[in-house]
């Protein structure tokens, strides 16, 4: 009775959710459909902290894969599945390329000059397009700059 | 047509813009470049309660749950202008008679001598949209 009971109100809830967005796709058109999925995603992950993790971001959709990524963090990401810095320097950190499904991912990994409170430094990881292979030349980049103009003379 | 990458691109650029090296300093996602001249078509911008606001991050909801206080790069001097470039948005600082500090709430502060500058902002790539680092 029980079980009946469960599957009566899952198919309702389907049933009415599957109104809900046929109607908004009607009157509103697809794209509210995708907006409100991907504002259910949100939500979920939102409830439920410990939601994501690395092979559930590499089967979704890539709206939805970015903002997981994001939330998730670089740094887990790339330790979960021990991928390698495909480039190293001294100065300016590590450069990662990884694929996600046919998506390609290049980062770059770049630590903060000045300490936090608790003298650790902060770490970020910034998203630069695929062509950069070092990773002086991908630092360059997301200040508009080429590898022989960026040299900062002081950095905090 | 032959197709050049863009670290192709890169190499055989003239070799004129790193020949006369001027100074850069860097705050966080900050840069200051120096440059000759501020550029001929220009708006100058106006002070907020007297401070010269580069960069400002963003509001978070868990930043105002804890109350944490916004985050800016600014020079509170009142010798520093700021500018716009007319058509391509870029920003320009002058300062005038002698150094002045770029402070911000995590970072070390840098002292910059008087000179013209672009400020530069740390971006990063984005499929759809490009968008500014994170401060």
């Amino acid at each position: 009775m029980y079980v009946l009971y469960l599957i009566t109100l899952a198919t309702v809830v389907f049933v009415v959710f599957s109104l809900t967005h046929a109607i908004a796709a009607i009157f509103f058109g697809t794209d509210i459909v995708l907006w409100l999925q991907f504002q259910m995603f949100r939500l979920r992950i939102w409830t439920r902290p410990n939601y994501l993790n690395a092979s559930l971001i590499r089967v979704l959709e890539p709206a939805q894969r970015d903002y997981a990524l994001e939330r998730f963090g670089y740094d887990r990401y790339i330790q979960s599945l021990q991928i390698k810095p495909d480039n190293y320097d001294e100065r300016y950190g590590y450069l990662y390329k990884f694929n996600i499904l046919n998506e390609r991912y290049t980062v770059v990994r770049v630590i903060n000059a000045s300490p936090e409170d608790d003298n650790s430094y902060s770490v970020h990881y910034l998203r630069v397009p695929n062509h950069i292979r070092f990773a002086h030349e991908a630092v360059a980049w997301t200040f508009h700059l080429t590898t022989k103009e960026y040299d900062p003379d002081i950095e905090t | 047509m032959m197709y050049l990458p863009p670290h192709k691109i890169q190499a055989i650029l003239p070799t004129y813009l790193s020949s006369n090296k001027l100074a850069t300093y860097r705050q966080g996602d900050i840069l200051l470049m120096q440059k000759d001249s501020l550029p001929q078509w220009r708006r100058q911008l106006n002070t907020i309660r007297g401070r010269v606001i580069l960069a400002k991050s963003a509001i978070t909801i868990k930043g105002l749950l804890h109350r944490q206080p916004q985050h800016c790069h600014y020079f509170a001097a009142p010798n520093v202008q700021h500018y716009r470039e007319c058509g391509t948005g870029n920003i320009f600082i002058a300062i005038e008679n002698g150094p002045a500090e770029l402070l911000h709430q995590e970072h070390y502060g840098i002292s910059v001598p008087a000179g013209i500058y672009r400020v530069i902002r740390q971006r990063q790539w984005h499929p759809k949209t490009p968008r500014f680092a994170p401060d």
